[in-house]
């Protein structure tokens, strides 16, 4: 009998999808034909689709223009666009310690390519930062702002409305806020014209629950970005150059209708299921991983450990084993699956203190029970007495 | 209905923006490929009863955010009878 797999790498990329987006991306295989805006009548089927799922995604995050709303092949796309899109040579950037390398790099190559000035704030030992950290560090050059939302190795939330509040009082050219929410769309709730979000970076495959090779960046009003691919957008054929209006001017090519009509039927799930409960779902089975793994000797852990200032998502280590062994037992020998090393963020695990090696990282989502990560508990608990160590 | 009256937005999207607009007001219309002799723009357009212009066009001006082009019926083809810009004002 093949035993079941226990899947606990929603942050990676979340598993099973709902049997909506599923059925949602057969349809449009199925029926949605034609190129959206290149195929005559039968394309308005695909660019009906197409809007419809846009104007999902913009009620989902408080934005009242959809056409701010740009399509993308992932968060790291998204945050890609944002970043080389907008700054320029004598910038000033105030980013953290805990980024992903889908910020880092592009800020990195900003620095290397047009000189742009990148200050990281540093994150306390849990990985947390506090409002002031990054306001103190604001100056009359400062042209953006980068929050992870929550952090992909510890959880940790960052007080991106605190930030957001008070950059809103700065005199003079005030600073742009790109938000990272690749791990918290879907489980905090997020308005961006509430909030006052400039750029907000999203993946369609994590806690959306939609299929990989989707996303979207939010662009407020106002915000000018240079794209980054041009070509053929379905109208304004006759201009020489790439068109002004949004969306097409960031969505050259034929777009990924299937995966995009599957995520606006993911986001009208995840609507209906409610931010809160799932939220409320995923601390509780966050609760039992902390309380169970913090009681057995030899682990630690690392972040907040406290689910009013985490999302789902935990690491840990077992003094004196490799993250990777500890990973290949879980899986080997209960089924079990979760992700192991650095988590594409090193400067996230300098902050904590576990770089190189990294961590064991467990991230329950909606389809996972008590039971599920309640097996993880046992698992580490019998490995650690197999060792000798309980 | 003699659909004398077409409109022209610069995106797909504004278009079918527009489209939702006009169903939620309970204006009839009817989306279509652009005529040809319309070069600029997208590749479609929305032809609308002209009798329901000055409400098309209020509906239009309120959003904000819906450049439009507005056409008449010729007596040979469509001419161009005002544009809306993007703020809502005539251009």
């Amino acid at each position: 009998m093949t035993r079941p797999t226990i899947y606990l790498n929603n942050a990676a990329t979340s598993w099973p999808k709902p049997q909506e987006v599923m059925e949602g991306m057969a349809r449009a295989l199925r029926e949605l034909v034609a190129t959206p805006g290149r195929s005559g009548s039968a394309g308005l089927a695909s660019e009906r689709a197409l809007f419809e799922a846009r104007e999902t995604v913009a009620e989902f995050i408080g934005s009242s223009d959809s056409s701010r709303v740009i399509f993308t092949l992932n968060a790291t796309a998204a945050l890609n666009l944002a970043i080389t899109g907008l700054l320029e040579a004598g910038d000033h950037v105030v980013t953290t310690s805990m980024d992903h390398n889908s910020v880092a790099r592009p800020l990195a190559r900003a620095a290397d390519v047009k000189g742009v000035e990148v200050h990281r704030v540093q994150a306390d030992d849990q990985g947390q930062i506090s409002a002031d950290q990054i306001i103190e560090k604001i100056t009359p050059r400062t042209r953006l702002i980068v929050l992870t939302h929550a952090s992909n190795v510890t959880g940790g939330i960052q007080p991106v409305e605190e930030i957001c509040s008070i950059v809103r009082t700065v005199d003079g050219n005030r600073p742009l806020v790109l938000v990272d929410a690749a791990q918290s769309a879907g489980v905090l709730p997020i308005d961006v014209e509430k909030t006052e979000i400039d750029l907000l970076a999203v993946p369609g495959h994590k806690s959306l629950y939609g299929p990989q090779g989707t996303g979207f960046l939010y662009v407020r009003p106002g915000v000018e970005l240079i794209p980054l691919v041009e070509g053929g957008t379905g109208g304004q054929s006759t201009l020489e150059r790439q068109p002004e209006e949004l969306p097409d001017r960031f969505e050259s090519g034929t777009p990924n209708v299937p995966g995009i009509v599957a995520l606006g039927q993911a986001v009208s799930y995840i609507s209906r299921r409610g931010v809160e409960n799932i939220r409320s779902h995923e601390s509780r089975l966050l609760r039992i991983l902390t309380e169970g793994l913090s009681g057995i000797k030899g682990a630690a852990l690392f972040g907040p450990c406290d689910p009013s200032s985490q999302i789902g998502v935990l690491s840990f280590l077992l003094e004196g084993m490799d993250p990777a062994e500890i990973g290949s037992f879980l899986e080997t020998s209960r089924g079990i699956i979760v992700r192991v090393g650095l988590h594409c963020s090193p400067c996230s695990h300098r902050s904590i203190g576990t770089f190189p090696e990294g961590t064991v990282r467990v991230s329950p989502g909606i389809f996972n029970t008590e039971d599920d990560v309640q097996a993880l508990v046992e698992a580490v608990r019998d490995l650690q007495r197999a060792r000798g160590v309980m | 209905m003699s659909k004398d009256l077409l409109l022209v937005f610069p995106t797909t999207h504004l278009t079918l923006m527009a489209e939702k607009v006009f169903k939620g007001a309970g204006i009839k219309h009817r989306t279509i490929m652009k005529p040809r002799k319309i070069s600029s723009d997208c590749g479609l357009a929305i032809t609308l009863d002209m009798e329901q212009a000055d409400r098309i066009r209020v509906l239009v001006e309120s959003s904000g955010h819906m450049p439009a082009a507005f056409y008449c019926k010729g007596e040979n083809d469509w001419e161009l009878l005002f544009r809306i810009d993007g703020s809502g004002e005539m251009a």
